[in-house]
Parts: structure tokens; C-alpha cells; sequence
């Protein structure tokens, strides 16, 4: 049998992340949207978070949305949480909600805002694949398993992880 | 020698090639056909649309789902040219946004499109929906089942384990294509029901399949054949029950279908009889963060899915009165139909 010309069934990546992504000279003064998207324990981490960020890093507001887990959120809820001057968005927990979250976030992050994405350790690489280069956060893979104790652990510690991602300094 | 087009030329040596294009990524694990200019070109003239045309993006990768490149992966999945509408309309449906299919392809669950065809393009093509109608057999329905999956992981990027995150793949996954027994139906056509009286193909999204054993029906007596049918969709582990939503296809055997319309169903009848009884008493079903479950009120019967009009109801199989198939549902996935050009 000699050499035969086949043709690739393979089409390219379209292409993501070939902007620079914002990011903040410091959080004092700004405003931060968290989005969640139904896990228990983003749900759980997302009130202690918001307060350390406003007591501990100087954010004037922070407002919490809720998106689809399994589908992209809608465009005019993207839009409101851009109006935030920094958005971390999850939870990247499972195989399509990595994805929805990894849409959400190229999205927020191409329309101009700070971006940090929350993703288990499991979908931190997917989301990473699908969203360009992006800031992430790396949670425990087994997060959801997280009693009420180990949550506040996680807490405490979070909002610092955050600040220093979105560019901000602890005060 | 074919014109140019939007896919990449790899000469290889023809006894290499199955292991080539395993190595590549190219198959879903089984070998597949050499895609030379000569086959795809063949392929191509059965539509009459441009090689390089852009049918559309299939995600999550958001790759360009050409035409072209849907025939090469139609010859890799060993379609005969005949066949080639019918993956072209299954690709423009990857590719609808609202399918939402980089959900489909990554989901932890195990999720796949599966494609129902109606009108004359059945006999065409060579698709089959009597009986084995979903299973193996018959070429053109395993063929078209398999260019999707192969659409889905050279064109979207469903990779297994990078973004096909499925915790226990699903068989189906190869493909499940198959045409309604229009002949042996006593009702319209799906598409037809759906607005599309001629050749048309109509996806959804599942993520089970289960065969129901039904007690030998008579006409006039189908309570039990109905509770049955009911509490098979309504059994909890079911997406579409845990959401109160999505759109479950229940699969009749003509014979099956042909008792139930001589008892005075028709599709619609029938969709609401089985929502009645797959109601359920709501005591015991908790809700949890990522499962909501659909009532009537407030503390009242849990839902099947939402509504009597979610059920997807399909004639195909062989001629038994007792058997009919569940599709559960995704979800996050509708129900779209298109016609064939």
C-alpha cells in the first residue's frame, strides 16, 4: 500500500484571551461583584468574603449574583456585573459549569473588568483551556465535602488570596 | 484533485493511517475511514452548498464546523454519501447556541445529543426505525450517530478527560441517531407535530436510556401500561425530575403506539395522561442546592418536568404492543428541529 492524502477533521480553537487583562493598582475605593452559581459551598464562602473584602481591603461594595450553573448567564446579568470594577466568578466545580463559569468570566474580562476565577482543583486546567489566561483561584477539589468549620477556615483565608489576584493589598 | 478547502492535507501511508489517526486524536476509539479528497468530494455533492461555507461554531472550542470539514469527519465515521444532509442539518444543530452544547460535551454527567429524523430523507439515506432501530445494524442511522460524536470531539473539542468531563462516559455517547417509523405510527410525524412536515431532523440532549417492559396492553385498558411509562420518568435520579424541567422522549414500539390510539390516545393525550399519574407526592423529596425539584404550590406533587408538552413522544422499534425506551433528559439542552434543505 503506498501514501494516500487525507484531510484533518480538526478545526482550530477559536481564539480567547488575546487581550490584556484588567487589573486593579489596588482595591481601596473600588466595587466587586461575586458570582455564584448554586454550589453550597461557593454559597456558603461568598457572605464571609464579601465582608473581609470591605473590612479588611477597602472595597465600597460588594454585590453577590447568581447565575445558571449550566449554561452561560444571560448577557444583561453579565452586563450588571460588569459594573463592578472587579468580578470573581465561580464556581468552576464540574464539567459544565467549568465551562459556563469560563465563559462568563472571558466575557467579563474582555469587556474590561479585574477578573478572578474560582475553580476546584479538577477544572482549574479546563477553565484555563477555554478562558485564555486568566487569574485563578485553586480550591480544594473536595470543597463541596467541606463541613461548616473547614468552610471558615477556607473564609479566613480567602479574601487575601482574592485581593492579591485582583491586584489589591491588604490594608 | 478537489478545490481548496478549510482542511488541513496530511499525506500518510494507507496501512498506517487507523493508527495515525488514533494517534492524532482523530476517533472515538474505533478505527475509522481514510478521509481522502476523492471520498469527501463524494460526500459534497450530495448538498449544494460551498465547501468552505461556515455552518456554524460547535463549542466548547468554537470550532468552524464547514462544510467541508463536517464531510471529512462524515467519511471518517464511515457515512455513505447519501447520508450527508442529514449530518449537515445535525451540525447547524451542534452549533445552535441554544443547544448549549460545550455544556453537553463537558458535562460531569454523561450527556449526548441524540437525533430523531422524519420525512422522506429516511428512506434516502437509508435510515432505519423499525426494529433495533437504536441499536447496531443498520448503517446509516450508526453512521450519522457516530459523524456527531466525531463533529463533537474534532470540531468542538470534546476531548475525553480534557473537556468531556463525563464520570462514567455513556455508551451512547458513539452516536444515537435514528428515524421515526412514520409507516407503523398511528400519528403525524414528530416533525410534522413540531411544525416541519417534510425531511427534518430533530436533537435533544440526554444522558440515560431505559428500556420499559410494558404488561401486554389491550385496547381500552392502559392504566397500567401508563403508570408504568409514568413512574419510569418520574423516577428521581432523573435530571428532568430533580429540576422540574428538560424534555424526556419516550420511544413507543408501533405496536405499543397502535394500542394506545385505539384506547383514545393521541400524542397529546397521552403526554398529559402519563404528567398526571407521574406526579408525586412531594413528602421525602428534599431540595439541595443543585437540585430543585418542581411542585404543584407550595408543598404540593412533585413534577415530572414542567409541563405535559415537554415529553417528546417518538414512534420507532419493531411491532411488539409491550415495549417502549426512555430518554432521559440533560436539561440544559432543548429540543430543536430543522428541515433538511
Amino acid at each position: 500500500m503506498g501514501a494516500i492524502t487525507v484531510l484533518s477533521p480538526v478545526a482550530a480553537a477559536a481564539a480567547v484571551g488575546v487581550g490584556d487583562v484588567a487589573r486593579l493598582d489596588g482595591l481601596t475605593g473600588r466595587s466587586v461583584a461575586i458570582v455564584g452559581n448554586g454550589w453550597r459551598s461557593w454559597a456558603a464562602l461568598r457572605e464571609p468574603i464579601r465582608a473581609a473584602l470591605v473590612d479588611e481591603h477597602g472595597v465600597t461594595g460588594v454585590e453577590l449574583f447568581d447565575v445558571p450553573l449550566g449554561e452561560p448567564a444571560p448577557e444583561e446579568v453579565l452586563r450588571d456585573v460588569a459594573k463592578a470594577d472587579a468580578a470573581v466568578v465561580g464556581l468552576a466545580n464540574c464539567g459544565s459549569c467549568a465551562v459556563a463559569t469560563a465563559r462568563n468570566a472571558r466575557w467579563l474580562a474582555d469587556n474590561g473588568v479585574a477578573v478572578l476565577v474560582a475553580a476546584t482543583q479538577r477544572y482549574a486546567g479546563m477553565v484555563a483551556s477555554l478562558a485564555g489566561e486568566l487569574p485563578l483561584v485553586n480550591l480544594p477539589a473536595d470543597l463541596e465535602q467541606f463541613d461548616d468549620g473547614r468552610l471558615a477556615t477556607l473564609a479566613a483565608e480567602l479574601p487575601r488570596q482574592i485581593a492579591t489576584h485582583l491586584g489589591g493589598r491588604a490594608r | 484533485m478537489s478545490a481548496a478547502g478549510s482542511c488541513t492535507r496530511v499525506d500518510v501511508t494507507e496501512e498506517d493511517f487507523a493508527e495515525f489517526a488514533w494517534r492524532e486524536g482523530w476517533t472515538d476509539g474505533l478505527p475509522v475511514v481514510a478521509p481522502t479528497p476523492a471520498r469527501v468530494d463524494r460526500l459534497l455533492a450530495e448538498v449544494d452548498l460551498d465547501r468552505a461555507h461556515v455552518v456554524g461554531v460547535i463549542g466548547p472550542r468554537g470550532g468552524e464546523a464547514t462544510v467541508e470539514r463536517i464531510a471529512v469527519n462524515a467519511v471518517l465515521a464511515g457515512c455513505p454519501p447519501e447520508t450527508f444532509p442529514v449530518v449537515v442539518a445535525a451540525a447547524g444543530l451542534l452549533a445552535a447556541p441554544a443547544m448549549n452544547i460545550a455544556a453537553v460535551q463537558a458535562t460531569t454527567s454523561a450527556a449526548t445529543p441524540a437525533i430523531i429524523v422524519n420525512g422522506p430523507i429516511r428512506a434516502r439515506a437509508g435510515l432505519h426505525g423499525g426494529r433495533g432501530a437504536l441499536g447496531p445494524g443498520y448503517r446509516a442511522n450508526a453512521t450519522i450517530g457516530r459523524a456527531v460524536r466525531l463533529m463533537l470531539l474534532n470540531i468542538g473539542g470534546g476531548v475525553p478527560d480534557e473537556i468531556d468531563r463525563s464520570s462514567h462516559g455513556l455508551p451512547s455517547k458513539f452516536g444515537v441517531c435514528f428515524a421515526e417509523n412514520e409507516e407503523e405510527s398511528p400519528w403525524p410525524g414528530l416533525a410534522a407535530v413540531r411544525g416541519h412536515p417534510g425531511s427534518a431532523v430533530t436533537m435533544t440532549s440526554i444522558i440515560s436510556l431505559t428500556n420499559v417492559r410494558l404488561p401486554d396492553p389491550r385496547p381500552g385498558a392502559v392504566d397500567d401500561e401508563i403508570a408504568i411509562i409514568a413512574d419510569a420518568l418520574a423516577t428521581r435520579g432523573h435530571k428532568h425530575v430533580q429540576s422540574g424541567a428538560g424534555n424526556p422522549v419516550l420511544v413507543l414500539s408501533p405496536g405499543t403506539a397502535a394500542i394506545l390510539d385505539r384506547s383514545g390516545f393521541d400524542r397529546d393525550r397521552l403526554a398529559e395522561a402519563v404528567f398526571e399519574v407521574a406526579r408525586r407526592d412531594g413528602s421525602g423529596y428534599t431540595d439541595q442546592p443543585l437540585t430543585r425539584y418542581r411542585r404543584e404550590g407550595r408543598g404540593g406533587r412533585v413534577l415530572p418536568y414542567g409541563s405535559p408538552d415537554d415529553l417528546v413522544v417518538v414512534v420507532a422499534g419493531g411491532p411488539e404492543p409491550n415495549q417502549a425506551l426512555i430518554l432521559s433528559s440533560f436539561v440544559d439542552s432543548p429540543v430543536l428541529t430543522v428541515p433538511i434543505a
